[in-house]
């Protein structure tokens, strides 16, 4: 009980309600599996068509047995972790260089929004032009879907960085460099991370996409390659396989890194400042 | 500190890509171990627990020559050493079996 | 004299507003004309195939004739005429949904876990189940929006019920409102800026599921005919493709979301979290 004090947030709930609503949940989630089961025999279609959940936990221990679906799920995760990086870091290494030039954010704000108005898919049939299908392609689109988001949100901390604390930190001698370490960086933080999140999300769906379109090996090409080989029960345990992913990525890092960034400097960006 | 989660999520994932390869390194030697010292250029008979499907046949095309598949079993030629110890590191291969070649 | 100009950076305040504003529109032209300028140029410095990058003369060839023959404005048509489609069906299901889930807790508590779920493959994932359920064309692609549109306006309702000021609650019911009445005077107002603010995130979603989703599933429409480009190897084709694709998620940005924002919450100002 009292490590439960100690580690609450600010609502303290009894483990009692909390067990309850766990149960609830997991009741919502065997009811809709239950459901499913049931529909089966009522849809009345091959396992082509409507695969039952059998079928799906039988696709899947097939797909872990035969090794397919463990080399599939490392190399979706390698593309969108290295195009997430790669991404991040372009966005934030340009955000702050351009966020601290004034005329060059006025010149090149325009521009970037248009080009992310284009959005991410529909650069990939051009990619295929330029880059044909595979890696190359996938990983490109994933840097370019984090770019932006990352590239906007900084430049906006960079720019909402308070002009007070510039101000301090040169007139008690600072150089340039710490200006940025110590004002501009913290208080561009809490954006980058938004950023981060935003395009974390668009990655993972753009990952999946151009899987589809682009690749060989991968969730996004299992849950294609599922239909195409009339073994729908694979698309299905590469749906559910994503899903879960993503509730990993985003409960164990995502989520986790906002809190511990955002929350706890409690700083705010007003997009009404920017210039 | 609040970035304990994804410290420990990490750490987990790391572990289990570590154990993964580990025991693969150990049944690779495990299944070659009747053959060594191997060649440099061999030919292999390697069997799966079931038919090979499309992903596997890929994936063993990489390692050398891929000459036949019979029922359960992939004719390969030309394999280097460390594409055999490649092949044997994979848990669907059941064995790795010297092949006359063709 | 030089060391008092030199050294001393004389504060002279922020020029007038509108000589800023036409530094800004300078400024921010510059880059596109620079990049026109280098697609100009390009063919004649480097020798590439056309197919890697059409001269503008053969993209704006292509833009004319087809606009002339009206194959562009029935692409255009179809895309957002399924996009609206799957938008009324999405906002429709997650508006009912929404408030059954922010109204009651039980609900609230059995489906949270399942429709989190759902909401992390929402989208694009559903494409090739939807191909062999709709085969390709309408069917799949407004599915797909539908069901996109459907998860990202869900949150936003629930949101938007749960930020009605308790007080509000309390007014109504001690005026004898409750049930029916109370849905229609509080809830649905009240929760209606939140949902539509949440319109432009969920459309955000919604364009891209268009786009993708015709690109896979589709028969016609802008994602379609960008992709089939690919095939034919008529790039100046995917080049206005993409350039359509980019001025219409502008023009409906600066349209209709912007309105939306101005009439709502210009006029009942901003909501609390």
């Amino acid at each position: 009980m009292s490590a439960a004090i100690t580690a609450a947030p600010p609502r303290a709930r009894p483990f009692g309600r909390r067990f309850g609503r766990g149960l609830k949940g997991l009741a919502g989630v065997l009811l809709l599996l239950g459901a499913w089961q049931a529909s089966v025999p009522l849809v009345g279609m091959s396992s082509y068509f409507y695969p039952s959940p059998a079928d799906v936990i039988v696709a899947f221990a097939d797909l872990v047995r035969k090794g397919i679906l463990p080399v599939y799920l490392a190399d979706s995760m390698i593309r969108y972790l290295t195009g997430l990086t790669i991404g991040a870091l372009l966005g934030v290494g340009l955000g702050v260089l351009i966020g601290l030039h004034r005329t060059a954010s006025l010149a090149l704000s325009p521009l970037f929004r248009f080009l992310f108005a284009i959005v991410e898919v529909a650069w990939i049939p051009i990619f295929v032009v330029w880059f044909g299908y595979g890696v190359k392609t996938i990983v490109l689109a994933l840097i370019y879907v984090v770019f932006f988001p990352v590239l906007y949100n900084t430049l906006l901390g960079v720019r909402t960085a308070p002009q007070l604390l510039v101000n301090a930190v040169r007139s008690l001698g600072g150089s340039r460099l710490q200006v940025l370490r110590l004002v501009i960086l913290p208080s561009a933080l809490p954006g980058i991370i938004t950023g981060l999140r935003v395009g974390a999300g668009f990655a993972f769906r753009g990952l999946v996409f151009a899987e589809i379109v682009a690749a060989k090996t991968g969730i996004g090409y299992l849950i294609f390659e599922g239909t195409q080989s009339q073994q729908t029960a694979r698309t299905i345990v590469g749906m559910i396989v994503m899903g879960l992913l993503w509730l990993a990525i985003d409960q164990f890092y995502l989520r986790p890194i906002e809190r511990a960034t955002i929350q706890r400097w409690g700083l705010t960006v007003d997009a009404e400042q920017q210039a | 500190m609040m970035l304990r989660q994804p410290a420990i999520a990490t750490v987990c994932v790391i572990a289990a890509i570590l154990a993964y390869w580990l025991s693969g390194v150990a049944a690779a030697g495990r299944k070659l171990a009747a053959l060594e010292p191997l060649p440099p250029r061999a030919s292999y008979a390697v069997t799966l627990a079931f038919p090979p499907e499309q992903f596997h046949q890929l994936r063993l095309q990489d390692k050398g020559r891929v000459v036949e598949v019979r029922e359960r079993t992939v004719y390969i030629m030309d394999v280097s050493p460390s594409a055999a110890h490649d092949i044997a590191h994979e848990y669907w291969v059941d064995s790795v079996t010297p092949w006359a070649g063709r | 004299m030089t060391a008092a100009t030199g050294t001393q950076h004389a504060r002279r305040g922020p020029a007038p507003i509108a000589q800023r504003r036409r530094e800004a529109l300078w400024l921010g032209t510059l880059p596109f004309a620079v990049a026109l300028a280098i697609w100009w140029v390009l063919p004649k410095l480097v020798d590439y195939p056309p197919y890697m990058l059409p001269s503008i003369a053969m993209v704006l060839d292509y833009a004319k004739e087809s606009v002339l023959d009206g194959s562009l404005a029935k692409n255009i048509g179809a895309s957002l005429g399924r996009l609206l489609l799957g938008f009324v069906i999405g906002m429709a299901l997650a508006i009912p949904a929404g408030l059954a889930i922010a109204l009651n807790r039980h609900v609230a508590d059995m489906f949270r876990p399942v429709l989190s779920f759902l909401q992390a493959i929402a989208g694009i994932a559903w494409v090739p189940l939807t191909i062999i359920w709709f085969g390709v064309g309408n069917g799949s692609v407004i599915f797909v929006i539908a069901n996109t549109i459907f998860f990202a306006s869900l949150y936003n309702t629930v949101i938007g019920v749960q930020s009605i000021p308790l007080a509000l609650h309390r007014a109504v019911r001690s005026h004898g409102g409750s049930g029916l009445s109370l849905l229609t005077n509080l809830i649905l107002p009240g929760a209606l800026v939140q949902i539509l603010l949440g319109i432009r995130t969920s459309m955000a979603y919604g364009w891209r599921a268009l786009v993708a989703s015709e690109m896979i599933a589709g028969s016609n429409g802008l994602g379609f005919m960008t992709m089939e480009a690919v095939q034919w190897q008529r790039t100046e084709v995917i080049i206005l493709g993409m350039i359509v694709i980019g001025l219409i998620w502008v023009v409906m940005d600066r349209t209709v979301f912007t309105t939306i924002e101005r009439r709502t919450v210009g006029r009942w100002g901003l909501l609390q979290r």
